[in-house]
């Protein structure tokens, strides 16, 4: 039933619109980007 | 993506840059370089030449709109990214916790989805990584 709900939902439906991120949210994505990064190179 | 191009310093540049050397493949599909493309829309020209010349080591495949297992998650405009992963890829490596937060860390029909640091240090502490 879920799957066929799903395939009834999805087919024939046009690819979304990209999405747009607002600039605070890239901003976020990148600091913890570079945290992440940072905690991998301080890392014995 | 986003982030690989706007900043040498974080773990999703990093994995562009260790990938071929690893032997990870990097997949995306138009949408997700749609993507990419409209929200890079407002950094500076650098960040965009960056972008293009990471798009050159990504492998592009179909979007994927459908898949044959249930999808119990309410339809969103994620549904693209996902399901194109799940059909082609191991894992999906995304810092988009508005959209994927409550499945980061967790796996989908057999798909980690991660976020890039978290891939990094997991490879790192399986002994893939090796020394960097």
């Amino acid at each position: 039933m879920l799957f066929l709900a799903s395939r009834l939902r999805a087919e024939g439906a046009p690819l979304p619109e990209p999405r747009t991120f607002m600039p605070e949210e890239i901003a976020g994505w990148i600091a913890e980007d570079e945290a992440d990064m940072r905690r991998l190179r301080e890392r014995p | 993506m986003i982030a690989a191009a706007a900043s040498a310093e974080g773990a999703s540049r990093e994995v562009f840059q260790i990938a071929s050397r690893r032997g990870w493949r990097l997949i995306t599909t138009p949408y997700a370089v749609a993507e990419v493309t409209k929200n890079l829309a407002g950094f500076a020209a650098p960040v965009t030449a960056t972008w293009l010349r990471l798009r050159e080591r990504l492998v592009l495949v179909d979007d994927v709109l459908t898949i044959d297992k249930p999808a119990v998650f309410p339809v969103k405009k994620d549904r693209p990214i996902l399901f194109s992963a799940l059909a082609t890829a191991d894992v999906l490596l995304t810092l988009d916790r508005g959209d994927f937060g409550r499945l980061l860390g967790s796996r989908f029909y057999g798909l980690a989805i991660m976020t890039p640091g978290i891939w990094l240090t997991q490879e790192r502490e399986t002994g893939r990584q090796g020394a960097s």
